[in-house]
């Protein structure tokens, strides 16, 4: 059983081995800064944690104090997986307005809907949120510029206005709220002048049975007078 | 190491020494650079729709730039790059505390970096749990707003509690430090290899943590296909947070067997091994088995996500990745759990002063644990199968409770008529088996599919983990930490605010999690932030006991940590101990054995007239 005779002569000279090649260590005192090594640490500490928790507090503080501008021309108008960017929007009645509207997830299909308190579906769980109840889009006149890897568009009661004949102007009136329904990377942009609807809207997405809603795809809209 | 100071002398030009900045600082610096540069490089190349600055495959990327610009920033552009390709460089390793912050090839500095990285995820971790108990106060959502944010939270915890404490405190921490004094060597036998691993934890760790900037994920520690393609870009920081934790824990145990294979002292044969050396190359080897499998898994998962192949949607079912992941999912609790059996067997016959009773069968019994521990994966799986498939699955779970069963037997067999010293050490070891005890009888329940059937899925599981889990591993992670405090800090604790502790984590730890159990029966599911309104006042007063817990963890490292810098000293070998590592004063950056030890016994005889098992040569030096 005894066979580890001898092991430790090996074990010795493997110890200067390990650091061998061309390194030498030094034994003078090359310590770096501890103040450096605190101040540095305990900044990004506070970074850090501000990203991780501030997402709604600070950032919410910080927003209300700059306050969001009021926007004509492009809007863009992002979505990815679960969110808007923005979030916030301010448009003025009687601008005109061109929304450049992105599908930036790369899997899942995203749309906008747009408008005022909520349509409820009962469950055992509670009520569901299946769509706004007024519709942001009603009698608004929409132009649509432009549009590629449209899944869906239902259109509602907006007054729709195309050049060309659109494939993806499939769901007429009567079949939920306005919305665009966009494929992974797809995108459609339309051109409006605000309508004179001033006061607080919601946008969301409810699609895969309202839990893009419920993980967060929301955000708000702010009509002011001009 | 100061053998090292014998090969200086041929330079001679004087070195003037420059300022260096923190590695942790220059470690973040490039990992943001090594970020930036490939994160731009990628997402400016690869056409993404929309082209925003940070895509799936560019965070990925920039990710593991991210990591080996982190490794090379803490010291091993110096000590190991550079040298390799035939530089010459200079490496100071800084002394005092700040060879604790950067990279250092001294297996007693990487064991205290490897605690302390784990009781750092351990809290990050804790923080989470309490942030969980916080909202199950209420039945409704009301810290969290959004479920995907108590499911992260849930996440997160899971994740870093099993792969940066369950999985690494003990094998990394006290095996590195402990192992090679106990088997007689002065190093591991990879010790640059064991100095960049230890690196990977903090990364692991943050990367996890921070996952939630990239959106939130559902899946738990399990990260579950397809669950895990529906959603959202954080769970790609859970996959390379854990590829960074768990390679970690395979590049120690790579070093580890290494170790006790080769490294051990003239004399130490086979049948001499300590029994915590058994238990940490048993772990070993089921991580060098089970690690590799995991790893894997996840990355086909990664790959899943960010080049969307269809791995585990277009083909096969979820069954496929839950086939995976339990294969390795089993293993791993036995990974968390055996190095606390092998604790056990070690401290308690040194605190009772009675030879190891059977101490074969301890070893048997470790072996065996892990030879089974693959043929068990899928009693998790008891809803997803036909009621025939179940009957092998319930046998083996059932039959591996003999194995550790002998785990009990030495250690009760030890305790048997013995003056045992009821010091912290002993108190936290005992309280550490009669916790595992109520793990392994519910254990029990659950192998039984008529029962498995009604608990899947509810809380009485999340108890009855927790019960193995802290109660098998934490319990005597800090047993051990008191007991080989004298070895590691040269300080004594004081006894009774040690006892006071255990004490306090105990009950509280009793009292929530017994809780857990009865809200499992009575119908409190996992994983659901909102619950139905009559649980909620027991959850309320779990969620008091919970915090009161995560005070006493807390109270228990101050203790430790307090103890460490301002203790009395201690004596050398302060409970008698026979084991190598007692011989050894070394404090770190010191030689262990500035002379070979020969090992003549047994470490774990004792009574009137038992002998020393280790001679140093030269001085005759007793233990005491
Ligand atoms: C103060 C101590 C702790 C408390 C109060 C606590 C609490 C909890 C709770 C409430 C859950 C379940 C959440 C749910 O399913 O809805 C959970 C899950 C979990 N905990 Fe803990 N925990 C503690 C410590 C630990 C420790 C020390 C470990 C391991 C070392 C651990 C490992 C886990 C794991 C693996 C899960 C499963 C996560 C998942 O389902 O993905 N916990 N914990
Ligand atoms: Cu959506
Ligand atoms: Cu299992």
């Amino acid at each position: 059983m005894d066979s580890n005779e001898g092991k430790q002569a090996n074990q010795q000279s493997d110890d200067k081995g390990d650091t061998g090649g061309m390194l030498q260590r030094t034994d003078e005192p090359v310590d770096w800064s501890r103040r450096k090594f605190l101040i540095g640490t305990g900044a990004m500490a506070i970074v850090g944690i501000t990203a991780l928790f501030g997402q709604s507090l600070i950032g919410k503080t910080i927003k209300a104090m700059t306050g969001v501008p009021v926007s004509k021309g492009i809007q863009d108008l992002y979505v990815g997986d679960y969110y808007y960017l923005p979030n916030e929007m301010v448009w003025r009645v009687g601008d005109e307005v061109v929304v450049n509207f992105h599908n930036l997830s790369p899997n899942r299909f995203h749309e906008w809907m747009m408008g005022q308190g909520f349509d409820l579906t009962p469950s055992d769980f509670g009520d569901v949120k299946t769509q706004f109840h007024k519709d942001f889009w009603d009698g608004v006149q929409v132009e649509v510029l432009e549009g590629h890897g449209v899944d869906n568009f239902v259109t509602n009661k907006a007054i729709i206005k195309s050049n060309e004949k659109y494939p993806w102007l499939i769901t007429q009136q009567g079949q939920g709220n306005f919305s665009p329904t966009l494929m992974p990377g797809g995108s459609i942009r339309l051109k409006i002048k605000v309508p004179d609807k001033p006061g607080v809207w919601q946008y969301g997405c409810f699609v895969q049975g309202f839990v893009h809603y419920r993980a967060g795809m929301k955000g708000t809209l702010r009509i002011i007078k001009s | 190491m100061s053998t090292m100071t014998a090969m200086e002398p041929e330079y001679s030009v004087p070195f003037v020494a420059k300022k260096r900045m923190p590695p942790v600082l220059r470690g973040f610096l490039w990992a943001a650079v090594g970020f930036l540069v490939f994160n731009t490089l990628i997402s400016e190349t690869v056409p993404t729709y929309g082209h925003p600055f940070v895509t799936e495959l560019s965070v990925t990327i920039g990710w593991v730039a991210a990591l080996v610009g982190w490794i090379l920033g803490i010291g091993t552009w110096e000590a190991v790059v550079k040298p390799a390709f035939g530089i010459a460089t200079r490496w100071a390793p800084a002394t005092g505390w700040r060879r604790y912050l950067e990279y250092s090839t001294d297996h007693k500095v990487i064991g205290i970096q490897y605690v302390v990285a784990s009781t750092g995820g351990f809290f990050i971790a804790g923080f989470a749990a309490m942030l969980m108990r916080v909202e199950l106060m209420k039945d409704q959502m009301w810290l969290f707003q959004l479920p995907q944010q108590y499911l992260t939270t849930v996440g997160i915890h899971g994740t870093i509690m099993m792969f940066s404490v369950g999985t690494v405190a003990l094998v990394g921490g006290l095996g590195n430090y402990i192992i090679p004094l106990m088997i007689g060597s002065n190093t591991s036998a990879f010790p640059k290899m064991s100095g960049i691993s230890l690196w990977l934890v903090p990364a692991g760790i943050l990367t996890v943590a921070f996952s939630p900037l990239l959106g939130y994920w559902t899946t738990g520690w399990r990260g579950y296909q397809p669950l895990a393609t529906q959603d959202a870009s954080g769970i790609i920081f859970y996959y390379l947070g854990v590829f960074a934790l768990t390679l970690s824990s395979l590049l120690v145990s790579i070093n580890l067997t290494a170790t006790i294979i080769f490294k051990r002292a003239p004399g130490l044969t086979w049948n001499r091994l300590p029994i915590f050396a058994w238990g940490m190359l048993t772990v070993s080897l089921l991580n060098l088995i089970w690690l590799p499998e995991i790893m894997m898994t996840f990355i086909l998962s990664l790959l899943a996500h960010v080049a969307q192949l269809p791995l585990f949607t277009a083909v096969g079912s979820p069954l496929t990745y839950m086939e995976l992941f339990w294969l390795f999912g089993h293993p791993e609790v036995y990974i968390v759990v055996v190095p606390g059996f092998a604790l056990w067997q070690e401290i308690l016959p040194v605190m009772s002063r009675k030879s190891l009773f059977a101490e074969k069968w301890g070893v048997i019994g470790l072996v065996f644990v892990m030879a089974l521990s693959g043929m068990v994966w899928a009693h998790h799986m008891f809803t997803n199968m036909r009621n025939d498939e179940m009957m092998p699955f319930s046998f083996f779970t059932e039959m591996i409770s003999i194995p550790t069963g002998f785990a009990f037997m030495v250690v009760i067999g030890t305790l048997w008529k013995s003056k045992l010293r009821l010091t912290t050490p002993t108190i936290f070891i005992l309280m550490s088996m009669f916790n595992f005890l109520i793990g392994g009888l519910t254990g029990v329940f659950l192998a039984d599919p008529v029962i498995n059937l009604q608990e899947h899925d509810t809380f009485f599981i999340v108890g009855h983990f927790h019960y193995t889990i802290i109660g098998g591993m934490v319990f005597s992670w800090l047993g051990a930490m008191y007991y080989w405090l004298p070895k590691l800090s040269g300080r004594m604790y004081n006894e009774k605010l040690g006892v006071i502790g255990a004490i306090w984590v105990f009950l509280t730890f009793n009292i929530t999690f017994t809780q857990f159990f009865i809200l499992g029966m009575k119908g409190m599911n996992r994983w659901v932030p909102v619950y139905m309104p009559y649980l909620q006042n027991m959850n309320f007063e779990v969620s008091i006991f919970a915090v009161l817990l995560g005070l006493g963890f807390l109270y228990n490292a101050i203790v430790i940590l307090h103890a460490w810098r301002r203790g009395p000293k201690a004596e050398k070998n302060p409970w008698g101990g026979k084991t190598l590592e007692w011989y050894s004063a070394a404090p770190e950056g010191t030689v262990n054995f500035p002379e070979t030890p020969r090992v003549v016994g047994s470490f774990y005889v004792y009574g009137d007239e038992s002998e020393e098992a280790v001679v140093l040569p030269g001085a005759a030096i007793s233990q005491r």
